[in-house]
């Protein structure tokens, strides 16, 4: 019975992962080039607003950045180039999407080291509950039991 | 345990203040952005390609300019300091009608007010329209008005965030003079 349960564990938890890991790797890539653009510009921030992409904003410099993304993406730039190429022009924090690689990457790590952590945690927290609930009375228990019985 | 909890607070008093230290110490050195002399990763490159037909409807090519010095100046007619400097960007035209030449082009801003702005402040030198604002991207330009000053060779030697005078740009234009001058 024990190993049944274990196993349906098993397989909830292979089940979420593999939704998650499906969910983060299953990008449909952009059907036109005009959806390509769209993308790009919605994970750009422009220079001077306070987190504001360059499609929300109104100011000159995110209008700038609209017309050149539109205008790479015709000529045939691939995102990896376009924002690196807006990157050195702007600084890394015009991509909305930290990096991948360096100290950026670990706002894709943190999240998920704390994730494990919380969880380690809380699987710990919930054996010492369960194994609390476990706990026999002690001979000095049993004996006060058995003595207010007698007297009753 | 009164001891153990103790030293837990310690530890994540420690902790947040580390956080805390760390968050002020990069924005404490973080580029402002504002101010004069400003840092741009165009100092010490070539400067981007500029090219295209004037308002007075000659054609200009800044490769064709760099055998003297270029002020490139990014403004727009809405914005109040543009207006202020624009009569410093005339004096520096005037001295330097010999080696150097002022570029405008209209950030943020549509032709016909950037002509409107131009027959009623003055200023003869060329004026381009950055359609697809590829210069403007090239300059990693943020807000008008923003200066780069190209040295003789095409070279982009400095970058100036806001209204400049200029006497400001004189002053560099100076100090790399006198250094190119020095044995």
């Amino acid at each position: 019975m024990n190993g049944y349960r274990r196993l349906s564990w098993l397989l909830i938890l292979l089940v979420v992962v593999g939704a998650l890991v499906g969910a983060v790797l299953a990008e449909d890539p952009p059907a036109t080039e005009a959806e390509r653009a769209y993308e790009i510009k919605e994970t750009m921030l422009c220079p001077v607003c306070d987190g504001q992409n360059v499609l929300e904003s109104n100011a000159p410099v995110a209008a700038a950045i609209r017309a050149q993304v539109d205008e790479l993406v015709d000529e045939g730039r691939t995102d990896e180039e376009i924002r690196a190429w807006m990157a050195r022009q702007y600084g890394d924090d015009v991509n909305a999407n930290p990096p991948r690689s360096g100290l950026g990457a670990l706002v894709w790590v943190l999240p998920v080291f704390v994730g494990v952590l919380a969880s380690a945690l809380l699987v710990l927290a919930f054996t010492r509950w369960r194994s609390g609930r476990e706990i026999k009375p002690s001979e000095e228990d049993v004996q006060i039991v058995r003595t207010l019985r007698e007297k009753s | 345990m009164k001891h153990r909890s103790l030293s837990s607070v310690r530890i994540v008093s420690a902790a947040a203040g580390i956080v805390l230290l760390s968050f002020v110490l990069v924005l404490a050195t973080r580029d402002a952005g504002t101010g004069t002399l400003s840092k741009n990763p165009l100092i010490g490159e070539l400067v981007p390609e500029v090219q295209g037909v004037s308002f007075q409807g000659e054609w200009f090519d800044i490769d064709d300019a760099t055998s003297g010095w270029v002020l490139v100046n990014f403004f727009a007619s809405w914005c109040v300091p543009c207006v202020q400097e624009h009569p410093e960007l005339m004096e520096w035209n005037r001295r330097h009608r010999a080696d150097g030449v002022v570029v405008s082009i209209p950030f943020g801003d549509t032709e016909q007010d950037a002509r409107t702005f131009f027959a009623k402040n003055g200023g003869d030198w060329p004026v381009l329209i950055d359609d697809e604002s590829e210069w403007a991207v090239a300059f990693g330009v943020l807000r008008p008005p923003e200066s780069f000053l190209v040295a003789p060779g095409g070279t982009v030697v400095a970058k100036w965030q806001g209204q400049i005078t200029a006497d400001e740009v004189d002053r560099v234009v100076t100090e790399l003079d006198e250094r190119n001058a020095a044995p």
